[in-house]
């Protein structure tokens, strides 16, 4: 069962063993956002329509480097807090500051493809590199979070078909960064379905309207 | 005095127990990460919440959010114009608003950062803290900062001896009791409560008793104003 909720608004009453965005007070569950809530035998969750990314281990997300230490390259990951990945990363072994220099791997302003390793309370989140972690294209697109989480999980695969219709390769993470390669017109045609999603806050509504755009 | 209540209408033609026309809109403002309008009565307010964001500066906490909020009166929004300088009243309602926002809002899952609320009072009447409160509570939902409940205000006063629900300038001015009060009404919690005069106990409870009955109200506005964002009609639910 999906339902749209907004905060303080009863979700399900009963016992369920998996549930997030929501506060269980006794056996009932109460949404803390704006979203639509799915019910399901054992689960409870809203899917959220705004706010920014909380970033969540194991989410794969595309970051921007804006600080390099001999030790540690700091990203900004499009949201509340950054994230830094330990310069041994980038050689895959221990490293000496003194002889390896961290510049030849990454430079600011690099898009870097990263998974989020490990978060602990008021610090910066510790991130990854994937197989292919560097990133370039020849445009990119903030979207909010909460729909790229939407876009991401969707079961009809949105991402894939919006690929194919407009012939664009695209990198995105879980954070709303999109990251397009392809020719002037197959960019001009994703940067009117990414007017869409922003133009659309019914998730429902906007699977439909992109149907149609993808036809 | 004495003239604020004729044959059962206020100055304003309402009854004792009506609201002002209250809109609200969201979403006013582009660059806010969430942002409300609200006209209440002659009131109209702007409201805009940034962040969270990261930072180290003093006074933010290592185990959640701090909430900055500024409530400030643009210098024409009063009949003799005001100084734009931030005025002890200014500062006092900003720190009642954060007050009466804080206990609805989930704020240890940011910690170490801020959230400013911004309140702009483009035309000010009576009740323009009640307005505000109203107001950014549902721009905090709108920025997605967890929440347990929406907040709602009114103000309940005592005018010509009969109390009153939501006060114009004139009986905020001329009245006998102002009785601001902020409502989580899932919790069953008043989050603020402010007030200046005398009530017997009686009157108080009654007091009370009627505002509760006015934010109800004011909490289907809310959802109207959301569900129009979110959910493209007044009440898909």
């Amino acid at each position: 069962m999906i339902k749209s909720v907004l905060p303080g608004d009863l979700v399900a009453q009963g016992n369920y063993r998996v549930y997030s965005n929501v506060i269980k007070a006794d056996s009932e569950y109460y949404s803390m956002f704006v979203g639509k809530a799915e019910v399901e035998d054992s689960r409870v969750t809203v899917i959220r329509l705004s706010g920014p990314y909380i970033p969540r281990v194991g989410d794969q997300i595309i970051g921007m480097v804006t600080d390099i230490q001999p030790l540690a390259v700091t990203v900004d990951i499009n949201s509340y807090v950054n994230g830094y990945i330990m310069a041994n990363a980038f050689f895959k072994r221990r490293i000496d500051p003194s002889k390896q220099d961290i510049n030849e791997k990454v430079r600011i302003g690099d898009l870097l493809n990263v998974r989020v390793s490990r978060i602990e309370r008021g610090r910066d989140v510790l991130l990854s590199l994937g197989p292919k972690w560097k990133v370039s294209g020849d445009a990119i697109f903030y979207i909010s979070p909460a729909k790229a989480s939407y876009l991401l999980r969707s079961k009809s695969n949105i991402i894939n078909r919006i690929r194919a219709m407009t012939g664009t390769g695209i990198t995105m993470g879980a954070n709303g960064i999109m990251v397009a390669r392809g020719g002037k017109d197959s960019i001009k045609k994703l940067n009117d379905i990414i007017k869409i999603i922003e133009s659309h806050n019914e998730l429902y509504e906007l699977e439909g309207a992109l149907k149609e755009a993808l036809k | 005095m004495g003239n604020l209540i004729v044959d059962g209408k206020r100055t304003d033609g309402r009854g004792p127990l009506d609201l002002r026309p209250l809109r609200i809109e969201v979403g006013t403002i582009k660059n806010a990460a969430g942002s409300s309008y609200i006209e209440h009565g002659k009131n109209k307010i702007y409201v805009a919440v940034y962040g969270p964001k990261d930072s180290h500066r003093f006074g933010t906490s290592l185990e959640r959010a701090v909430i900055r909020c500024r409530y400030h009166m643009s210098p024409f929004s009063t009949e003799e114009r005001k100084s734009p300088q931030p005025s002890r009243r200014e500062i006092e309602i900003s720190k009642v608003i954060r007050n009466a926002l804080e206990p609805s809002l989930i704020l240890d899952e940011f910690p170490k950062t801020l959230l400013d609320v911004f309140i702009e009072v483009l035309q000010s009447d009576g009740g323009s803290r009640s307005a505000s409160i109203t107001a950014a509570s549902v721009a905090l939902a709108d920025a997605g900062i967890p929440m347990r409940d929406l907040v709602q205000a009114v103000a309940v006063g005592k005018v010509d001896g009969t109390l009153v629900v939501d006060l114009n300038d004139k009986e905020d001015k001329e009245g006998e009791v102002d009785l601001p009060v902020a409502f989580m009404l899932n919790e069953n919690m008043i989050t603020l409560l402010q007030m200046d005069g005398k009530l017997t106990v009686d009157e108080f409870k009654e007091a009370v008793k009627l505002a509760r009955e006015a934010a109800v109200k004011i909490k289907e506005k809310q959802k109207e104003a959301l569900g129009r964002k979110y959910f493209g009609m007044v009440d898909e639910k």
